[in-house]
């Protein structure tokens, strides 16, 4: 609807509603003013601010030192470097897919008429309705090993004795993973219940005359309907999911020795436990440059979906 | 979906002569019976971290001994989880801070992103592409990598561990997302409403303020609670820019507690309820506005 709108909008105007000092450019860019301020003052001014620094020795107290390039030449060469890197990588990469069709399989439950549809759709979304801190003490406690429910399951049906969850190298990552997708997959659900419902019945009826099976007509008609949806929700959840720090914090601390740790919370450690102000800048701009560069080509890719011009 | 493997819902010879000779209704009707299963099952798995949440709080126990001897996990219910949050921590100042910390960021938050999106979405000039481009180039910034220099600025400038300071922080964390919400909702907005107040001698800000904003409402309104959320769940900034305990918001003060009272379970959930109760309160009572929002602001942009 909106780009029909803005396309008649950009034909028909005359050039001189486009002009830098016509009325309609002054109030456009007056108003957008506190926000330009606000943004510019806590994003981008520290952006480049943090870029500077990535330049520096600094601990926070004594002068800080130029020391040029050192301190990236320093991360691409650690092993330890790379191990949080790809946890952050496979993480955010397994984390949006599972929620993905999690929230799709919620969606085509929810995509008919029955009796408490509109509570089950509200009982679903009730995750999204807790706070962080409360989903990492909660899940926390459903891991733990004596008390948590999870194992306490595992032992009555005689499986294990129990797993060690996030107390373990294997399973810590993954487990932090099942609490993240339990929070946001209702936004995966309710965005893709939003868009079935703005598809148009009949072309499931044509299908059907035709003979094609449900699959066929999910595949056929369903699918390419939501992708536009789809391609908006993984481009946000991927880059909230990589800047996300709470449950990893909160959970393991990154831990049993790394194998859960992520970017945000080592560049906190470093720069806050470890007063290696410089040295987390510079990790914070290789993973600056990491989210710029993700989310510019699926702009690109996908410029059509996201609604630009 | 496990209805969709039996026969299709046309009443044919198959379905008649089948194994359990069932007629086409039925069919239908166990289909039903196992779509409601599998759904309110699904349901109950979902929520049952939050059900145990409130269990535990309530009594500390394992699951083994709560399925074992549920009345005795009811006979053993006390509050004293919730008196050791409220007494022997100092939950309700972080509570306080929360509160105070979200209401101011969100009030002026929203303030700003209205006219904002206001002219992203419906002003034409040159740039509001671009800016609208920036906006979202700004989701793509690490927070962790503005908290740091924020530290020192905030530190040079005396807003370090002040609450002022976070609601600054937070106004500017949170407005792209609140102007890129509500700017579609101004895009599909009929433009003569403005047109026939500035024909009566209204200038544009007059406009908007009397005759877009009252009719935006809904719409601010459901920016107004995402915002709100978005600055209660906060972690980083929080966590960098304060330093007393007594100033503290929830999440990094509750994060303490892992080390402090790692066993006692029933005060670690009683807290967690605690601090998802206002959460909770926003969600019913505007949860037609959060479904609304949810499906067409951010999944429609």
């Amino acid at each position: 609807m909106a780009t029909t709108t803005d396309k008649l909008r950009n034909f028909e105007l005359p050039r001189e509603y486009y002009h830098w000092f016509s009325k309609e450019s002054v109030w456009g860019w007056l108003f957008l003013l506190p926000s330009l301020l606000a943004l510019g003052l806590v994003s981008v001014y520290p952006l480049f601010r943090g870029i500077y620094l990535s330049f520096f020795e600094y601990d926070g107290i004594a002068d800080p030192e130029f020391v040029g390039l050192e301190h990236y030449v320093t991360i691409l060469g650690w092993t330890e470097f790379w191990v949080v890197m790809r946890n952050t990588l496979v993480w955010a990469f397994a984390a949006v897919v599972v929620m993905a069709l999690i929230g799709l399989g919620f969606a085509v439950l929810l995509n008919r008429d029955f009796r408490g549809r509109s509570v089950a759709t509200t009982l679903l979304l009730l995750p999204w309705a807790v706070p962080f801190i409360s989903i990492a003490l909660n899940w926390r406690l459903m891991y733990n090993f004596e008390l948590g429910p999870l194992n306490g399951f595992l032992r009555m049906t005689g499986i294990t004795e129990g797993l060690p969850w996030i107390a373990s190298s294997r399973y810590a990552l993954f487990s932090i993973m099942l609490a993240w997708v339990w929070r946001n997959f209702p936004f995966f659900m309710l965005t893709f219940l939003a868009g079935m419902k703005g598809i148009p019945g009949d072309l499931y009826e044509a299908a059907r005359v035709d003979g094609s099976t449900k699959l066929d007509q999910f595949r056929h008609i369903t699918m390419p309907f939501l992708q536009p949806i789809a391609v908006v929700m993984t481009l946000l959840m991927s880059l909230w999911t990589l800047n996300h720090f709470t449950l990893i914090y909160v959970m393991t601390g990154g831990g049993p020795g790394n194998t859960s740790m992520v970017l945000p919370v080592y560049i906190y450690e470093r720069a806050f436990h470890l007063s290696e102000m410089g040295l987390a800048s510079a990790i914070a701009v290789v993973m600056l440059i990491v989210m710029m560069t993700y989310g510019l080509i699926y702009l690109r890719l996908y410029r059509e979906d996201v609604g630009g011009k | 979906m496990a209805t969709d493997t039996q026969p299709d819902s046309i009443p044919d010879e198959r379905t008649k002569d089948g194994f359990l000779a069932l007629d086409y209704e039925q069919t239908q009707r166990v289909k039903g019976i196992g779509f409601h299963a599998l759904l309110w099952s699904l349901i109950a798995i979902v929520l049952f971290p939050v059900f145990w949440m409130l269990v535990v709080s309530l009594n500390q126990t394992g699951f083994e001994s709560f399925i074992g001897d549920p009345v005795g996990w009811v006979a053993g219910v006390d509050l004293s989880g919730y008196r050791q949050v409220w007494y022997q921590s100092d939950f309700r100042y972080w509570f306080r801070n929360s509160l105070i910390v979200s209401v101011g960021a969100t009030i002026l938050s929203v303030g700003v992103c209205t006219f904002g999106a206001y002219s992203i979405g419906r002003l034409r000039y040159r740039g509001r592409t671009a800016v609208a481009t920036f906006l979202l180039i700004t989701q793509m910034f690490p927070a962790i990598l503005l908290a740091i220099p924020l530290f020192l600025v905030f530190r040079d400038f005396g807003l370090f561990n002040t609450l002022t300071g976070l609601v600054i922080a937070y106004v500017a964390f949170t407005l792209p997302f609140a102007i890129w919400m509500l700017r579609g909702f101004y895009e599909n907005l009929p433009e003569s409403l403005e047109e026939a107040a500035m024909i009566d001698g209204s200038t544009r800000f007059g406009a908007v303020v009397r005759v877009v904003l009252p009719l935006s409402a809904p719409a601010i309104a459901t920016t107004a609670i995402f915002t709100w959320v978005l600055a209660w769940n906060e972690f980083v900034f929080a966590l960098v820019l304060i330093n007393d305990s007594s100033r503290k918001t929830l999440p990094p003060g509750m994060a303490e507690w892992i080390g402090q009272y790692a066993l006692n379970w029933d005060m670690l959930m009683a807290g967690a309820l605690g601090a998802t109760i206002p959460m909770l309160i926003v969600f019913f009572l505007l949860q037609s506005y959060i479904v609304k929002g949810l499906a067409e602001g951010v999944g429609k942009s």
